[in-house]
C-alpha cells in the first residue's frame, strides 16, 4: 500500500450506520489510519450533515450501510450523487447481512464506488478507502485542471480582445485570478512608454469592482525583469519570500502599492528582443500545484503576445497617419480676396489609412483648388494619393488647364498604379474671382453657396481617373462676390446603408445655414456629418470676396 | 445560419457567360469578397453583374465593379451590368462609370448585348 503523495493524505470520512457496534468498529479502523471520522445513524441525519457542511469541509468519502431505519443505503447514495456539491463524493457500501450478488450489483449500478460485505476485513476496508480516495482525488484534480485550462482559454480570448493597455492588464489580472491566485497584479508599459499600467485583483476591493487600476514608474518592470527574464525572450517564473520581495521593492524606492505583499511568484513574458515585458505578480501559493504550474506562464505569454499585437497595430497606425499627413499640404497659399479653410479627419483609430487629399495651388491662371480620393484603405492608396498630389502641383505650375491636368493625372495613375482608381475635382478660380472653371473626374460635385444663401451643386463631370478614358471640357460658372465653395470627399456623407442622394441633400441643406465664417462652418459640417465614419474625410472651403 | 450583408451567387449561363448576382450591401466590408468571387470566374467568358438586389454601394464597391471591368477588358471579353437601383445608378453616374459600364434591364438583354458586341 502506497502511503506517499497527495492522494494518500488522510481524509474526513462520513460513516453512516445505525448499528452502534459496526459504526464504532469501522470508525476506529479509519481513525487508526489517520482519517477524521464523522458519524451518522440514519439517512436523514447523514444528508443533513452533508447539507450544512461548508464545501471546503465536506467529507471526502462516505461509508454507507445498506440497511438503515429511514431509507436504504442505495437511496442515500443516489441522493448524494444527485446533489451538485456532493456529486463527486465517493460512496463505499457496507452490508452487515449476508446478501445476494444482485444487491452488490444494484449498489454499484446506483452510483456506489465500492461494496464490502460482512465479515469486513480491516485491511480490505483500509485498502478500499485508499483506492477510492486516490481515484476521487485524481478525478478532482483532473476536473480542476480542465476547468483551469478552459479558464486560460477564455482569458486568452479576453487578452486579444483588449482595446488598450488598461483592458489588457485587467484581463491578465482576472485571468490569473481564474487560475487560482487570490491576489494578482498584471503590469505592462503603456503606449506612451512613460508609465506602467497595473491592474490589481485581490481581497478588499469594493463590491462589484474586479480590479483596481493604477500606475507605477517604469523602474518596477526593470526590477521584475532583473529577477526573471533579464533581456531574454520567452517566459520565466521566480519565487520570492515576503522579506526578499519587500527588500527588492525597497531597494528601488517602490512602496509596493497595488502589488501582492506576501511570498510572491513573479511571472514575466517577452515576445521579441528589446520589447518591454508583461509581468504578473501573484501570491506564491498560486503556483504550488504541480499540474497547474505551467498555466500562469502560458497566460502571461498570451498577454505578452496580445500586448505586442496592440503595440504594432498602434505603431503602424501612427506611422500611416504621419505618412498621410506628410502627403497633405502643410500650408495653404495666401491669395488676396480668397479665404480658405481645410479639414482632414482620418478614419476612426482602428481603421486603416485612407487615400483622401486636398490641395490649393497658386497658378498663373488663378488659384487652383483640388480634392480627391484614391479608392481603398491601404498604404498603396495613400502612396498613390501622395503621388497624384505632387504630380498635380508640378503640372499645375506649368500652367495647364484643368482638363489637361486631369488627362495627365489619368495617364500617370494608369501607368504607375494600374488597378487603382481615383476621383479628383479641380476648381480654378479666375484671378478676378468672378468665375470658376470646374473639371470633375467622377468626384462628388462641388457645392456653391451664393451670398443670398441659395446653394447648388455643380454637377457637370467626367469619369474617374485610372481607366484611361478622355475627360469632357471643363465648365465655367460665374460667381458673385461673397460666394462660398465647398469641396468634400465621400467619407463625409457616406453612411453605410443610406442613399447617396439623401447624403448630398442633407449636406446642401446644412451648408445653406452654416456660419459665414469658414472655420466654424468647417467644424460644424464635420461634427454633424462625419460621425462614426469608416472612411477618412477631407473638406475644403473657399470664400471669394 | 450566418448572416451576410452581401450575398454573391455565381452561375454560368448556357449561352456562354458568367452571371454574378449580388444582393445586399457592397462596401468596405464586403467588397473584398466580390473581388475574390470575380477572380475565380472563367477569364474566357463575358461577365454579367446582376445588381437588381444590391441595395447599397460605396466608392470601394465601384472600385470592385471597375476591377471586374478591367479584368474582362484585359481578357478580351466584356462586362455588362443588370438592373441598377436608382441609388447605385446615381453613384455610377456621378463617378462617370455609367459611360463605360452599360446597364441592361434583364440578364437576357445583357447577354444578348454582350454577344452582339463581342
Amino acid at each position: 500500500m502506497t502511503r506517499t503523495g497527495p492522494d494518500a493524505e488522510p481524509a474526513t470520512v462520513l460513516v453512516l450506520d445505525d448499528n452502534d457496534a459496526t459504526r464504532y468498529v469501522v470508525g476506529s479502523w479509519l481513525r487508526r489510519s489517520g482519517h477524521t471520522v464523522v458519524e451518522a445513524v440514519d439517512g436523514a441525519q447523514a444528508l443533513a450533515l452533508l447539507e450544512r457542511s461548508p464545501t471546503a469541509e465536506l467529507p471526502e468519502l462516505a461509508v454507507v450501510d445498506i440497511s438503515l431505519p429511514d431509507m436504504t443505503g442505495f437511496e442515500v447514495c443516489e441522493r448524494i450523487k444527485r446533489g451538485p456539491r456532493t456529486a463527486a463524493l465517493p460512496v463505499v457500501h457496507i452490508s452487515a447481512t449476508a446478501i445476494e450478488a444482485s444487491d452488490r450489483t444494484q449498489g454499484l449500478h446506483r452510483g456506489a464506488d465500492a461494496y464490502l460485505t460482512e465479515p469486513i476485513d480491516p485491511a480490505e476496508l483500509q485498502a478500499t478507502v485508499t483506492a477510492v480516495l486516490r481515484y476521487a482525488r485524481a478525478r478532482r484534480r483532473a476536473e480542476r485542471l480542465a476547468a483551469r485550462v478552459a479558464a486560460l482559454h477564455r482569458s486568452t480570448l479576453d487578452l486579444y480582445g483588449a482595446a488598450d493597455t488598461d483592458a489588457l492588464v485587467t484581463s491578465a489580472a482576472l485571468g490569473a485570478a481564474r487560475l487560482g491566485a487570490a491576489r494578482a497584479t498584471a503590469i505592462a508599459l503603456g503606449p506612451d512608454r512613460d508609465a506602467l499600467h497595473l491592474a490589481h485583483h485581490g481581497p478588499g476591493l469594493p463590491a462589484g469592482q474586479e480590479v483596481r487600476l493604477l500606475q507605477a514608474p517604469p523602474v518596477l518592470l526593470d526590477v521584475i525583469a532583473h529577477h526573471t527574464l533579464g533581456d531574454a525572450t520567452g517566459t520565466a517564473t521566480t519565487l520570492l519570500d515576503a522579506d526578499e520581495w519587500h527588500g527588492v521593492l525597497a531597494d528601488h524606492g517602490l512602496d509596493g502599492t497595488g502589488l501582492p505583499a506576501g511570498p510572491v511568484a513573479l511571472v514575466a513574458a517577452r515576445t521579441k528582443p528589446g520589447r518591454p515585458l508583461l509581468a504578473v505578480v501573484v501570491d506564491r501559493n498560486a503556483v504550488a500545484a504541480p499540474d497547474e504550474r505551467g498555466l500562469l506562464p502560458q497566460l502571461t505569454q498570451a498577454g505578452a503576445l496580445a500586448l505586442e499585437a496592440q503595440r504594432s497595430q498602434a505603431e503602424e497606425h501612427a506611422l500611416a497617419l504621419t505618412l498621410q499627413r506628410s502627403f497633405l499640404p502643410s500650408r495653404l497659399p495666401a491669395v488676396p480676396g480668397v479665404d480658405l479653410a481645410v479639414r482632414y479627419e482620418p478614419a476612426s483609430a482602428r481603421s486603416e489609412i485612407g487615400g483622401d487629399f486636398y490641395e490649393a495651388i497658386d497658378t498663373p491662371a488663378g488659384l487652383l483648388l483640388a480634392i480627391g480620393d484614391v479608392a481603398g484603405h491601404s498604404l498603396e492608396a495613400a502612396m498613390a494619393m501622395g503621388e497624384l498630389r505632387h504630380a498635380l502641383r508640378a503640372y499645375a505650375i506649368e500652367g495647364h488647364d484643368p482638363q489637361t491636368l486631369l488627362h495627365r493625372l489619368d495617364t500617370l495613375l494608369t501607368r504607375l498604379r494600374p488597378g487603382l482608381t481615383a476621383t479628383v475635382c479641380l476648381v480654378l478660380i479666375a484671378p478676378d474671382r468672378r468665375s470658376v472653371r470646374v473639371a470633375n473626374a467622377g468626384h462628388l460635385p462641388p457645392l456653391l453657396r451664393l451670398p443670398g444663401g441659395t446653394t447648388r451643386y455643380l454637377t457637370e463631370h467626367g469619369i474617374l481617373l485610372g481607366l484611361n478614358v478622355p475627360q469632357p471640357p471643363p465648365v465655367d460658372c460665374a460667381v458673385p462676390p461673397g460666394t462660398t465653395l465647398l469641396l468634400v470627399t465621400d467619407g463625409l456623407i457616406e453612411v453605410p446603408g443610406e442613399h447617396l442622394q439623401s447624403g448630398l441633400d442633407a449636406l446642401r441643406d446644412a451648408f445653406a445655414t452654416a456660419p459665414a465664417e469658414l472655420g466654424p462652418a468647417a467644424d460644424l459640417l464635420l461634427s454633424s456629418f462625419a460621425r462614426a465614419q469608416t472612411d477618412d474625410v477631407a473638406l475644403l472651403l473657399a470664400r471669394l470676396d | 445560419m450566418p448572416e451576410y450583408a452581401l450575398t454573391i451567387e455565381v452561375r454560368v449561363h448556357p449561352v456562354g457567360a458568367t452571371v454574378v448576382v449580388l444582393a445586399g450591401e457592397l462596401d468596405y466590408h464586403t467588397a473584398p469578397r466580390l473581388h475574390r468571387a470575380v477572380e475565380r470566374t472563367a477569364e474566357t467568358l463575358p461577365l454579367v453583374l446582376d445588381l437588381t438586389l444590391l441595395s447599397f454601394c460605396d466608392s470601394l464597391g465601384v472600385a470592385e465593379l471597375l476591377f471586374a471591368f478591367r479584368r474582362t477588358r484585359i481578357a478580351g471579353t466584356s462586362l455588362a451590368l443588370v438592373g441598377t437601383t436608382p441609388d447605385v445608378g446615381r453613384l455610377l453616374a456621378m463617378t462617370g462609370v455609367d459611360r463605360v459600364l452599360p446597364c441592361h434591364d434583364t440578364v437576357e438583354d445583357a447577354i444578348a448585348a454582350l454577344h452582339r458586341g463581342g
